[in-house]
């Protein structure tokens, strides 16, 4: 079952195209990240899904429930973290997690409420005013509302913006957590390894389009790594080289650093002949796939 | 809906700013009252001494019942600025704070959303006008006792009989209450386009003062814009305390202010209906 179904979306303000004939779906379930440089329109979508901005045309469907025809029914089953967690100051947690909770249409308890504040690790300091909250811990709190009414679709963006390394893994944990339930996490990042961690697929957008979608798995098995070889001989690494499979992609960066382009597969084989035939590897390092994927296809549409 | 009421009812009452009103009221009317206790009577003698040649006033002219009066006159600059204070953020301080994107991709719909923000707004009107009323009114009569009230006007004096006083007193500032909700809803329509606090304020105070000085200019030119400006309605509430009267001018007025509050939440209500929220 789809959990969530954009179909030819669009989006214009004045003559710039935020959206721009946008397609795709999210299995229920799964943990869908949303990849893109500033300006993508990654924000619009977000904010199109919520109804904070109307769409000019296309669809959306959430659980097979056209938006705009169900918003109602739809909304109490989606929970949402849209650009820095905001709350009112001025109120301690637990009340700015009542407001929510009578905001998101269904009767959310105290014991609830005490429960989300434990998930997300607040407890100790629920009734302290947020204004005196670090942003780590806001977000945090920002977590605790997105879950507090139980929703089956959560939608995050920039959720570990502004997180110490722990809270960082925290949130990793967190949406494993989500995933391990059964929801649907729609995550909207900059930070690509985390996407590459918990995402199950994703989606990369340039100027309102998808440049790629798919399984991240998929997506990153078949991607030719550029590897970086630093060796204590050169000439005769080059030499060794030349006689395998890789020898047309073979370049020389600096004086003892070589560069192939290879899948992630073979970078073991190519270490262990290297190795074998004298040559010292002083060290083998490649971006990440996630990363050069990113960044070929959107500099190519940047420059495009 | 009555849910969302009670959440905004919380969200005002739970905000420090909501007892400016309050804490200015007190102190404004506290002070008026006691120099009206320190020089009251001489005060008095100077407004009358025009009329004392041709009347013989006698008894107790300085009651609660003048004070109160005299204390409405000098609030009716002020009282619209600590409405606009807080209605006018209503809307736009949530958009500043980032709050409203957090309840605005809530299930309830954006008109539930404005409607019960709206409703909080008119009962913290209310309440500032109760308690203009308390400290005015009730604080006045406890302080200089009851009495018949004198009324001058520009070139008439009216007297109103003790026993008649307090219903006019009431059908006051039950005007005065749609007087100022119609700064609220005016302030709050603002507050729907605004994404900051100041903005609402700054023009709803700064149409009251320009209004106020137009209606104010004895100019030809601006007699014909007169009946137009909600400003010269505002303070059809002093007309209660003339003798006869003028239930036709009273009714007129009133319903004039309703006229403007039902334009000025209808235009902010349709915006907020349809604006998108960006930050």
């Amino acid at each position: 079952m789809k959990a969530l179904e954009v179909h030819n979306i669009v989006k214009t303000y004045q003559h710039f195209n935020a959206l721009d004939g946008l397609s795709f779906s999210i299995q229920k379930g799964e943990v869908y990240g949303l990849l893109g440089p500033n300006g993508a329109g990654k924000s619009t979508l977000l904010r199109c899904l919520l109804t904070l901005i109307k769409y000019d045309s296309g669809s959306i469907k959430i659980f097979d429930k056209e938006l705009l025809h169900h918003r109602k029914t739809i909304l109490q089953n989606v929970g949402y973290l849209i650009e820095k967690p905001d709350f009112y100051g001025y109120l301690s947690a637990n009340k700015n997690l009542e407001i929510m909770g009578a905001y998101s249409g269904k009767i959310i308890s105290a014991n609830r409420i005490a429960a989300v504040i434990e998930q997300v690790g607040l407890k100790g300091r629920e009734k302290d005013k947020v204004k005196t909250y670090s942003h780590g811990m806001k977000q945090r709190l920002g977590l605790a509302q997105v879950i507090l009414h139980n929703p089956d679709l959560i939608i995050l963006d920039e959720p570990n913006t502004g997180l110490d390394p722990s809270g960082i893994v925290d949130l990793r944990n967190f949406i494993n957590q989500l995933k391990a339930e059964g929801k649907t996490v729609l995550l909207s990042s900059h930070v690509l390894n985390e996407i590459e961690l918990t995402a199950d697929s994703m989606i990369i957008l340039n100027k309102g389009k998808a440049l790629v979608s798919g399984s991240v798995q998929e997506l990153l098995d078949d991607k030719e790594l550029h590897v970086k070889i630093e060796v204590n001989n050169k000439e005769d690494a080059i030499n060794i080289l030349s006689h395998t499979n890789f020898s047309n992609h073979l370049k020389t960066i600096s004086a003892n650093v070589l560069e192939l382009t290879m899948q992630k597969k073979d970078i073991a084989g190519i270490n262990k002949l290297l190795v074998e035939k004298g040559i010292d590897i002083v060290s083998l390092n490649y971006k990440k796939p996630l990363e050069e994927l990113y960044m070929n296809l959107t500099k190519t549409n940047i420059h495009a | 809906m009555h849910r969302l009421i009670k959440v905004e009812l919380f969200k005002i009452a739970a905000r420090p700013r909501s007892y400016i009103g309050l804490l200015a009221i007190t102190i404004i009317v506290l002070l008026i009252q006691m120099a009206m206790l320190a020089d009251g009577k001489g005060f008095l003698s100077f407004i009358f001494s025009s009329f004392a040649q041709t009347f013989d006033i006698q008894g107790k002219i300085l009651n609660g019942n003048l004070v109160a009066f005299i204390v409405l006159q000098m609030l009716v600059m002020q009282m619209p600025l600590l409405i606009a204070f807080v209605t006018g953020d209503i809307i736009s301080g949530e958009a500043a704070d980032g709050t409203l994107r957090l309840i605005a991709g809530r299930p309830f719909s954006r008109s539930r959303i404005y409607f019960a923000k709206y409703s909080a707004s008119a009962v913290y009107t209310a309440i500032l006008t109760i308690w203009l009323g308390i400290m005015a009114l009730l604080l006045g009569r406890i302080l200089f006792g009851n009495g018949d009230m004198i009324v001058l006007k520009s070139d008439s004096l009216t007297v109103i009989r003790s026993a008649d006083v307090l219903w006019r007193y009431m059908v006051a500032f039950g005007i005065a209450f749609l007087s100022l909700l119609l700064i609220a809803s005016f302030s709050f329509c603002i507050s729907a386009f605004s994404n900051n606090s100041i903005t609402p304020i700054i023009i709803c105070m700064g149409t009251i003062i320009v209004f106020t000085i137009i209606g104010t200019l004895d100019i030809p030119f601006f007699d014909y814009i007169k009946p137009f400006l909600f400003t010269t309605h505002m303070i059809v509430w002093r007309d209660m305390f003339y003798d006869p009267l003028q239930w036709q001018d009273i009714i007129l007025s009133v319903s004039v202010i309703i006229f403007y509050i039902i334009l000025f939440t209808a235009i902010g209500w349709y915006h907020f209906k349809t604006k998108d929220i960006l930050i």
